[in-house]
């Protein structure tokens, strides 16, 4: 009762604020403390209520942020919602290295082969069934129907990738937020991080082929190669770097974790741009670096990342939801819809096939295929990409991804922790840590 | 007292820089020199891009300023401070007064070029030059110590109201007093919100957020109607002190990591903003002056109604506080203007009349 009447109280105050002063009028930095405010007291309390009806916290943030975001309420304005997304980069690393931090490689070495078999087979057959219905089902793509031939084939390479492609962020925060730990989370994870690395190799060759199909930027494969060649193992042994420094910092000092924590983050943000690294690859291998090499000893690190991590949590996923594309929704929602359904249809087919193959007969892993469902940020990077060097189809690949990232953003997380709810794993790293 | 224990207590004994506050012993100069060199003068780390990204974190130290602030207030608003909060608040005034008057005098004669009127920037200089800092006492200090502490300590009250009347004049809005009023309403609001949920959280993480989350929102909502963070901060302190429930002590706890950090960067941001002109060295010079003799004007006033001796309130008046730099650039914040004069002055005159206090104090135990 007490946490409702807190709720109005501040919803009033911005709808009071809201009516006081315009917000297009007033300078940016007038805008964004109260949209931070806001959005991390309010989203807090949804985020509890959504708990309370055992969905994930952050499907609360993402509501709320959808709710009260542009397009529906619009007490946070695009600028606002502009704003908040100051966090991304650090929310990413930081979720990132929280789940590098979780995967302890002696404990899975048994798994590993058959986990690698799982992702290998579902990726693959996601891809190739995918793949084969945009081509047979072109005309009816609002795409570029007039395509064909290699274009037509490298088109439908690019869109495949980006339909098949899963999020991360999207189910590190979920089983980092449900503090699960468990068979079915240790390989949702896997999957999804060897999706990610795989997808950044499918898709720069898609964008090449599209590239050639329209020879647009004929002659860039050397420079597209050394960019790979830099990127993925300049990531893992930047990433390798910073994990053994952040190891010898808990060692030796140990202290002001909750900053260190955080100044790391920033540290993998800023430079990873400026290195043109993957900072969600930097992050994960330096989490992996501490947990494998270094494991922390003492509840300091935990606390640390407990402290740290809810607010950037609440804030990025707040601001995810504000900039959900309704519009999109509505102008290409049927077709976006259908080709959901589709995705999911060879999600399941591709899990059911997995399973079989890399002999996964515990039968946690029959609810993999719901903890693939989500697509955020990194797609949504990707399909920015696609927009920008391809003005004609690459804007009609973007409005039909935006639109299904809407949907996929928020029936993912709430598909997954279902999952790990069935599976008996919410808590699981609490019960861990007891033992 | 000794020469040497008079030196100490001004060099080393510990500050506070605002009333409700935890002393430190960290001089200012430190923190606004480090400005200097890293600011767009010399290495240009903090560059002007970064200093106007930084205009929320101004913000954000205002309001936790303030919360500290009200939260002293409940603490001095018991009968027997009474005339300690009314003494502060006519020392204050007359600092604000003779500094405003003299310099408004000053800048129309002399025509410098001025980010805002003559008239704004005298009274912005009179706001910024009330605050003092007062040194920590001991329950066993002299009570004529303790006394002219207190006078330093709650002259941020005339500080804090002074700020909420000017931010909204400064900011242009279009009625000032409507302003005030939202910001008194935003802050009675946000603090009843933080009262149900600070000590109904599920988990300290959580509780953070509310803490930081309120704070934020303090600062944000201020920012939005172009009020005073400072002002609204104070009144939410004020209501979680008043109430005298777990919140205040929550709220002190989660914040009170936080104060020095930001006292540091908002010397910093003071110190990167610092523009060296003629036209300063202009301003600056008559200022550290004409605060000087504000003060000592107060003391003189106050010095005999309240039977102390002025060379005492003098020297106990004279040191600093750093909310006056941060009231300045709160004002430069909502005047939107690239010349940072007004705060490059203020800023100097602080640093250069905490370097005078301890010369002061070893001339009056030298008489």
């Amino acid at each position: 009762m007490a946490r409702a009447a807190a709720f109005v109280l501040i919803l009033g105050l911005m709808l009071m604020m809201r009516n006081a002063v315009a917000a297009d009028s007033i300078a940016g930095f007038r805008t964004i403390g109260l949209a931070l405010g806001f959005a991390l007291v309010a989203a807090t309390l949804l985020g509890a209520l959504a708990e309370r009806v055992r969905l994930p916290r952050l499907s609360g943030y993402l509501v709320f942020g959808l709710i009260c975001g542009p397009y529906l309420l619009n007490l946070l304005t695009p600028i606002m919602a502009r704003q908040l997304q100051i966090v991304n980069g650090l929310a990413i690393a930081l979720i990132a290295l929280i789940a590098g931090l979780e995967i302890n490689l002696s404990r899975m070495k048994d798994r590993l082969p058959p986990i690698l078999a799982f992702a290998g087979v579902t990726i693959a057959i996601m891809f190739a069934g995918l793949f084969t219905i945009f081509l047979f089902g072109w005309r009816w793509l609002p795409i570029a129907p007039d395509a064909a031939g290699v274009e037509r084939l490298a088109i439908a390479a690019v869109l495949t990738t980006l339909v098949v492609s899963f999020s991360p962020t999207v189910t590190i925060a979920v089983i980092a937020e449900a503090r699960a730990r468990g068979r079915l989370s240790e390989l949702v994870l896997s999957v999804v991080v060897l999706a990610d690395l795989a997808l950044i190799l499918f898709f720069t060759l898609a964008m090449q082929l599209a590239r050639s199909a329209s020879t647009a930027g004929a002659g860039e494969e050397a420079g597209l190669l050394a960019r790979l060649l830099w990127e993925i193992p300049g990531s893992i042994s930047y990433g390798a770097l910073l994990g053994a420094v952040f190891a010898l910092y808990l060692r030796f000092v140990g202290r002001e974790l909750s900053v260190v924590l955080i100044g790391l983050c920033v540290l993998i943000t800023a430079t990873s741009e400026w290195l043109h690294f993957e900072a969600l690859l930097v992050a994960l291998t330096a989490g992996l670096v501490v947990e494998n090499i270094a494991p922390p000893r003492g509840d300091e690190l935990r606390d640390a990342i407990e402290r740290s991590a809810l607010p950037v949590l609440v804030i990025f996923f707040v601001a995810a939801g504000a900039s959900l594309h309704l519009d999109a929704l509505a102008v290409i929602g049927p077709v976006a819809v259908g080709i959901s359904v589709l995705r999911l249809f060879w999600i399941r087919a591709g899990t059911f096939v997995g399973r079989r193959i890399a002999r996964l007969y515990h039968p946690t892993s029959a609810s993999a295929w719901r903890g693939l469902v989500s697509q955020a940020g990194v797609t949504l990077g990707l399909t920015t990409i696609v927009a920008a060097e391809f003005t004609g189809w690459g804007s009609n690949v973007q409005t039909l991804m935006v639109a299904m990232i809407a949907i996929h953003e928020v029936v993912g997380p709430m598909l997954f922790r279902t999952a790990l709810a069935s599976a008996g794993e919410i808590g699981g790293l609490d019960k861990a840590n007891v033992r | 007292m000794t020469r040497t224990e008079s030196r100490r207590r001004n060099w080393i004994s510990p500050r506070r820089v605002a009333l409700g506050l935890t002393a430190h012993a960290a001089p200012s100069i430190i923190f606004v020199i480090a400005g200097i060199v890293l600011g767009p003068q010399l290495l240009n780390v903090v560059s002007v891009d970064l200093l106007a990204q930084l205009d929320p974190v101004i913000s954000l130290a205002l309001a936790i300023l303030g919360v500290f602030i009200g939260s002293g207030l409940v603490a001095a608003g018991s009968g027997e401070n009474r005339r300690w909060v009314i003494g502060a608040a006519i020392q204050a005034l007359t600092a604000v007064a003779s500094v405003a008057v003299a310099m408004y005098l000053l800048l129309n004669q002399w025509a410098l070029p001025l980010p805002v009127g003559p008239v704004a920037a005298a009274f912005i200089l009179g706001i910024g030059s009330a605050a003092s800092a007062a040194v920590r006492i001991d329950r066993k200090d002299l009570p004529h110590l303790i006394g002219a502490t207190h006078l330093a300590d709650f002259d941020d009250i005339a500080v804090v109201l002074l700020a909420a009347i000017a931010v909204p004049i400064l900011a242009g809005a279009s009625s000032p007093a409507m302003t005030i009023a939202l910001g008194l309403v935003s802050g009675l609001i946000i603090a009843g919100a933080g009262f149900l949920l600070f000590s109904r959280a599920h988990s300290p993480s959580e509780r953070g957020v509310f803490v930081i989350g309120t704070v934020v929102l303090l600062a944000g909502a201020a920012a939005y109607i172009s009020g005073s963070p400072l002002f609204t901060g104070c009144v939410a302190g004020f209501f979680w002190a008043r109430r005298r429930t777990p919140s205040s002590s929550l709220v002190e706890s989660e914040l009170q990591k936080l104060q020095h950090p930001l006292v540091a960067v908002l010397l910093i941001i003071a110190g990167a903003s610092i523009q060296f002109s003629r036209a300063l060295l202009w301003v600056t010079a008559p200022l550290v002056l004409l605060r000087m003799n504000g003060k000592l004007l107060g003391g003189l006033i106050l010095a005999r109604w309240l039977n102390l001796p002025s060379s005492l309130l003098a020297t106990i008046l004279i040191p600093p506080g750093v909310l006056g730099i941060a009231v300045v650039l709160n004002a430069q914040q909502v005047m939107g203007t690239g010349d940072t004069l007004l705060v490059s002055a203020i800023t100097i005159a602080t640093v250069v009349s905490e370097i005078f206090a301890p010369g002061i104090w070893m001339d009056e135990d030298d008489n």
